[in-house]
């Protein structure tokens, strides 16, 4: 495969959200690199975080997500280039005396302290007084609804009742910027969910700016209002959940976020408002092009194609000048529930994926394993990137 | 569940080991310690024995009784005995545990690698005698010993240094004995504070000291206590470093009790006061069960 260079993704991606342009950086990083001896974690990296802005980092293991939280809470220092924070340049700012406050991904809960001593224990650090302590504590303790806990230890706790102490604490001070390194990872799938919303309805009326780092591609979509998908040390692209999920940068952001049909294709000219391009020399497919797409015929690019947006038939669909058609057989069928994902093999020798919801009961599903079906798309259901 | 016949044996064996080669020792240093003392072979009076029959068991037993211990409470030199022992042994503990808290705490800080090597440095004097690691400090301690010609020749000083013979000599004895007893639990109590905590603490605020002062210390606690106990309870009855060291005014119980028994052959004495150093030591070791009891639950 062949990736797009992501410093001119990453600058392109940037100024699209409507929700979030006409704010001044809250957060900026500034050529940021960051090197552990000869390894480069962090390379030459440019963001900026808006105020109030829910911001999701995306990544494969070891991408430098955890650094850059690392680099912006303190615990790290940059090899080079700034971070700055309100228009402040935070370098040499000890973590201790940073607006930023971090939960840990193991939560980090301090194991000889009650519930409410861990909750206040920053509130301690700056001599606030007892019954200053006290009514912030309370608060607390109601809004991630552990007031009958407040006595108990750590170890006494459940895993997601820790969690939601270890978002108690991180949020007692009301920072600026609140940091989240994979903070549900522990959580079961409801929990998991519940405390998403439990987190966006903090975020929104305590009017706080969060950065969480996630490995669940869902959680991500679901809370955030931008998403930057990293790489190697530096970002892909950042856009909000919707652009990256439908119109992603790159072939890499389009696997790395959701399942996705990558098909390389040929640009063989325009048909009207519409792209044509060749699959494999034969079967000719038309995309309703991106207006920032540039269409050179004869140029290889690969084609995004999202399962979901693929109808499945077996009788053949009416032919029309913006839908896309392929005839194959079916190799697999998997149930998840709401839908079922059908790969199909075409008669070409390429495997598709294609997802149809399940309105029917799966006993009268009409598509059977080894049944000849139709794959259908819209041109506008579809995007060019390069290759 | 039922517990089968091979398995009870199997937990049978700790017990009988213990009654065999505690229980019954013990009962005969009871006896001893309620018997008299006489100019014989053994030096005390009654022995049990078989010869006269059930009415001669029943006279040894009459014959016992509990003038020993009153012969301890009456010489108030044991009482000041026991008390200066309690009071060496605490003394050495806190100084053990001020040197051994600071090395347990750079050795757990030290790089991974390093670690390990430390840790064998700090068991390695293990691997000489007790006995001749103590005489090396003779040698560096008295008059004309190293540590003296190496001030006097620096010109630090012009008289050697009395510490021979001292008090001073029996704590920097203990200190020295009982540090790696110190560091091990402190060490293993330091290495297992999750660094995420001390980095949490301070990202809520605190300075490197006070997230020592809340999050290490406290944390490292079942390490202090395991430490001043393993240090404590065997430096109560010292025996060998008081009587190499100290000097003759170093009144400590353990060389009392040796004293009592081998220059005045006075083992009913003895005996007693062997019995009373256990039921002092019986206190802090009890808690020290408790604690490490306590803590395993806490863990667990
Ligand atoms: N203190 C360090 N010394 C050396 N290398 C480090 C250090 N911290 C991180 N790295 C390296 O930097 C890279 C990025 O690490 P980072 O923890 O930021 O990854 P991540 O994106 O958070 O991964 P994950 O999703 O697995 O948590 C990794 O390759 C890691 O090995
Ligand atoms: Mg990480």
């Amino acid at each position: 495969m062949n990736f797009h260079d992501p410093a001119s993704t990453a600058a392109q991606a940037e100024p699209v959200s409507a929700l979030t342009q006409d704010r001044t950086p809250l957060i900026r990083f500034e050529n940021v690199t960051k090197t552990f001896g000869s390894f480069t974690a962090i390379s030459d990296l440019n963001l900026n975080i808006r105020e109030r802005e829910f911001f999701s980092l995306l990544g494969p293991s070891g991408c430098g997500k955890t650094t850059m939280m690392r680099l912006l809470a303190g615990f790290e220092e940059v090899t080079s280039g700034r971070i700055l924070l309100d228009g402040q340049d935070l370098t040499g700012i000890p973590a201790n005396r940073r607006p930023v406050n971090m939960m840990f991904q193991s939560y980090a809960l301090f194991p000889h302290m009650s519930v409410a001593k861990n909750i206040g224990f920053g509130l301690k650090q700056e001599r606030w007084k007892k019954s200053d302590i006290q009514d912030r504590v309370d608060e607390m303790l109601a809004l991630v609804q552990l007031e009958d806990f407040a006595d108990r230890k750590p170890h006494q706790l459940s895993g997601g009742q820790m969690q939601r102490v270890a978002l108690a604490r991180s949020l007692a001070k009301k920072p600026k910027v609140l940091l989240l390194d994979e903070p549900l990872g522990a959580l079961d799938k409801k929990l998991r969910e519940e405390t998403q919303f439990q987190l966006m309805d903090v975020q929104d009326r305590l009017g706080l700016t969060f950065i969480i780092v996630t490995h669940d591609q869902d959680e991500a979509m679901t809370v955030s209002s931008r998403i930057a998908v990293m790489k190697a040390g530096k970002l892909l692209q950042t856009d909000t959940p919707a652009r990256i999920y439908e119109h992603p940068a790159s072939s890499y952001v389009a696997d790395f976020i959701g399942n996705v049909n990558l098909i390389n294709v040929e640009l063989a000219g325009m048909d009207g408002e519409l792209a044509l391009a060749r699959w494999d020399g034969g079967t000719r497919l038309a995309i309703r092009p991106q207006p920032e797409d540039v269409l050179t015929p004869g140029a290889r690019k690969t084609l995004v194609l999202r399962p979901e947006k693929i109808h499945v038939t077996k009788d053949q669909p009416a032919e029309a000048p913006n839908v896309n058609r392929v005839e194959g057989t079916v190799e697999e069928i998997s149930y998840t529930g709401s839908a079922s994902t059908f790969l199909v093999r075409l008669d070409g020798g390429q495997l598709i994926r294609a997802q149809e919801a399940n309105r029917l009961l799966t006993s009268r599903r009409e598509v059977d394993w080894n049944d000849r079906v139709w794959l259908s798309w819209r041109a506008g259901a579809c995007v060019l990137v390069d290759a | 569940m039922s517990t089968s016949g091979p398995r009870r044996l199997l937990i049978l064996l700790p017990y009988l080991w213990l009654g065999l080669f505690f229980l019954v020792p013990f009962l005969i240093v009871i006896k001893i310690a309620l018997s008299d003392s006489v100019t014989a072979s053994p030096p005390y009076a009654p022995t049990f024995s078989l010869d006269e029959g059930l009415a001669g068991l029943r006279a040894a037993f009459a014959a016992l009784d509990f003038e020993n211990f009153v012969w301890l409470a009456e010489d108030g030199i044991y009482l000041k005995a026991y008390l200066n022992s309690v009071k060496v042994a605490a003394i050495a503990t806190l100084l053990t545990l001020m040197i051994g808290y600071p090395v347990a705490y750079a050795m757990a800080k030290a790089p991974q690698d390093w670690r390990k090597t430390l840790l064998l440095l700090v068991i390695l004097p293990f691997w000489t005698s007790f006995l001749i690691r103590i005489y090396a400090w003779i040698g560096i301690l008295k008059n004309e010993g190293f540590l003296n010609l190496t001030l006097m020749k620096l010109g630090l000083i012009d008289q050697p240094l009395a510490i021979m013979h001292t008090e001073i000599a029996v704590y920097i004895g203990i200190v020295y004995s009982y540090l790696p007893f110190m560091i091990l639990p402190l060490y293993a109590s330091l290495e297992r504070i999750d660094g995420r905590l001390l980095e949490a603490a301070e990202d809520l605020g605190c300075s490197a000291f006070a997230a020592f002062r809340q999050i290490t210390l406290p944390l490292s606690l079942p390490g202090v206590v395991a430490g001043c106990f393993l240090v404590f309870i065997p430096a109560i009855g010292e025996f060998v470093i008081p009587d190499l060291l100290g000097g003759s005014g170093t009144l400590m119980i353990g060389k009392t009790l040796w004293l009592e028994f081998f220059s005045n052959r006075d083992w009913g004495v003895a005996a007693a006061v062997a019995i009373v150093l256990l039921t002092i030591l019986i206190v802090p070791i009890v808690l020290f069960q408790r604690h490490q009891q306590k803590h395993q639950e806490e863990l667990g």
